[in-house]
C-alpha cells in the first residue's frame, strides 16, 4: 500500500517536471488572420421577353413583342451599351421599334430622319422619325451615339446612361417591333449585342469612379 | 551498520508505522494553490485598416497593414508569414501580356515610397529595417497553389509595443479576365509568431540587447519558434 503511494507520488512529480520542462523550454505565441477578398467582375445578360414569333403575313404590319433589357449579373456596378440592328438594310427600312408598345419609330439609323409624321394603325402610332432620333430627343435612360458622332469609339451603340447596380437591370430598350411586309415577305434578323464596363477604374493604384457613361466607355476603349 | 545506527533505523521504522496507523484512523485534508509567475509570451496580429470581403480589382490597392503587438509580459522576437495564392494566369503590363500563361502569385504588396522589394520578386515590397526598426526578409517558399514569405522583426519587442506594419496595401495583379473566375474568393493568410527574447540558446552571435538582428539570427530563432509550434 505504501509502495503504491510512493509510486503515485513519483508519477505526479514526473508529470509536474515534464510540464515545467515544457514551459522552461521556450515561451511562444502565435496569431493568424484569414484575409479574404472577392475577385470583381462585371457580367451582364441580355434579358429578352420574345415569344416565339408567328410567320410574317404579307402586306401587313406584323407586331412582335420583344422586350430587351440588360441585367447586371456580376458583383460590381457597371455601365452597359447595346448594339441592335437589322443587318439587312431593306428589312430595316420596313421595320419599326417601339419603346412603349404604342409608338413605333423607324429602325433606320439615319440622322436625316428627324422630322416626324405619324399614322395610326389599330391603336398603334407609326412614326416616320428614326427610333434613334426619337430616343436622343428625349431625356430618357437610353441614348444613341450616331455614326457621325465625334466620339468615334462610341458610335453605333445604344448607351444606358445610369450605372446598373448589382442584381438590377436596365429599363427596356425596346418593348416591341413592327415589320411591314409586301407581297413576298422574307425573314428578318434583328441582332442584339450588349457590353458592360465597370463603373470603377484604377488610377495610380487608387480606385476612381467614372463621371458618367461617356467617360466610362471612352476610358475603357482608349 | 553499527549498533547505534541500527537502533535509530529501527526507531524510524516504528515511527513510520505509527504515523501510517494514525493516518489510517484520523483523516484530514488541505489544499493550497501555489501560483508561480513564470512569464508570459503573447501577441496580437493587427490589421487595423483591412476589411474582409472587399472586391479585388486589378491594380487597385486595398489597405492591409499587418503588424504585431506584444500583448504578453516578456520581450519577444516576432515573425510574420504571408501566404500569397497563385493561379494559372497571363499577367498583363499596360494591358498587354507580359509573358506566357503560367502559375503566378495573384497579388502584389506595397509599402509606400520607402518600401523595399523582396530580392528577386516583382510583386512584394515591405518595410525593411532602418536603424533596427523594421522587417528582415528571411525566406520565400513555394507550393503549387501559394508562395509563402517569412519576415522577422529586426529587434525584440517589449510588452505593450508593436512593430511597424510589414506593408500598407495589396492589390490583385492584372491578368486576362476570367483566368481566375470573377466572384472567386481568394484568401491571403497572415500568421504571426512570437517567442521569448530572453535566454534563447543555440543562436550564435545574438546581440545582447536583442536589436540589430541579422538574417541568420532571425532564421535560427524562427526555426526554434517553428519547432515549438510543431
Amino acid at each position: 500500500m505504501k509502495k503504491r503511494k510512493v509510486f503515485t507520488g513519483s508519477a505526479v512529480l514526473l508529470a509536474v517536471l515534464a510540464a515545467a520542462g515544457g514551459i522552461m523550454a521556450y515561451l511562444g505565441a502565435s496569431d493568424d488572420a484569414e484575409n479574404t477578398v472577392e475577385v470583381a467582375h462585371d457580367k451582364i445578360a441580355v434579358t429578352e421577353n420574345f415569344p416565339k414569333p408567328s410567320d410574317l403575313e404579307s402586306n401587313a404590319n406584323n407586331y412582335y413583342t420583344k422586350e430587351v433589357g440588360i441585367a447586371n449579373t456580376g458583383n460590381v456596378d457597371c455601365y452597359v451599351r447595346v448594339y441592335a440592328d437589322l443587318p439587312d438594310s431593306a428589312a430595316a427600312a420596313e421595320s419599326f421599334y417601339s419603346a412603349d408598345g404604342v409608338n413605333y419609330y423607324s429602325a433606320v439609323r439615319d440622322a436625316g430622319l428627324s422630322a416626324d409624321t405619324s399614322s395610326e394603325d389599330n391603336g398603334k402610332i407609326i412614326h416616320t422619325q428614326s427610333f434613334v432620333n426619337m430616343l436622343n430627343s428625349q431625356d430618357g435612360d437610353w441614348i444613341f451615339v450616331p455614326d457621325d458622332d465625334s466620339s468615334e469609339k462610341l458610335r453605333g451603340y445604344y448607351y444606358y446612361k445610369k450605372p446598373v447596380k448589382v442584381g438590377e437591370k436596365t429599363a427596356d430598350l425596346f418593348k416591341s417591333v413592327m415589320i411591314h411586309t409586301g407581297d413576298a415577305p422574307e425573314a428578318a434578323d434583328l441582332t442584339v449585342y450588349a457590353e458592360s464596363v465597370d463603373c470603377v477604374y484604377e488610377e495610380n493604384g487608387q480606385e476612381k469612379t467614372y463621371a458618367d457613361y461617356a467617360a466610362a466607355w471612352n476610358g475603357f476603349l482608349s | 551498520m553499527d549498533k547505534k545506527k541500527l537502533i535509530a533505523a529501527s526507531a524510524a521504522g516504528v515511527m513510520l508505522i505509527a504515523v501510517s496507523a494514525a493516518v489510517a484512523y484520523f483523516t484530514d485534508s488541505d489544499t493550497k494553490t501555489n501560483v508561480f509567475t513564470v512569464g508570459n509570451v503573447d501577441l496580437e496580429l493587427r490589421e487595423e485598416n483591412f476589411t474582409g470581403g472587399q472586391l479585388a480589382r486589378a491594380d487597385i490597392r486595398l489597405s492591409k497593414d499587418p503588424k504585431v503587438k506584444n500583448t504578453g509580459k516578456n520581450d519577444e522576437f516576432v515573425f510574420l508569414e504571408v501566404k500569397v495564392p497563385k493561379g494559372e494566369v497571363t499577367l498583363l503590363e499596360n494591358g498587354v501580356p507580359a509573358g506566357p500563361k503560367a502559375p503566378r502569385e495573384l497579388f502584389g504588396f506595397y509599402a509606400g515610397s520607402s518600401g523595399t522589394a523582396v530580392s528577386g520578386s516583382d510583386n512584394f515590397s515591405y518595410r525593411a529595417a532602418v536603424e533596427n526598426d523594421g522587417w528582415v526578409f528571411l525566406s520565400r517558399t513555394e507550393s503549387s497553389d501559394s508562395a509563402s514569405y517569412v519576415f522577422g522583426y529586426s529587434s525584440k519587442i517589449s510588452p505593450g509595443d508593436e512593430t511597424v506594419c510589414l506593408f500598407d496595401e495589396f492589390a490583385l495583379r492584372s491578368f486576362i479576365e476570367e483566368e481566375v473566375p470573377g466572384g472567386s474568393e481568394l484568401t491571403v493568410p497572415v500568421n504571426a509568431y512570437g517567442i521569448q527574447a530572453d535566454s534563447i540558446s543555440g543562436v550564435s552571435g545574438l546581440p545582447d540587447d536583442g536589436s540589430g538582428l541579422t538574417v541568420q539570427n532571425l532564421k535560427d530563432i524562427f526555426d526554434i519558434c517553428l519547432n515549438k509550434q510543431n
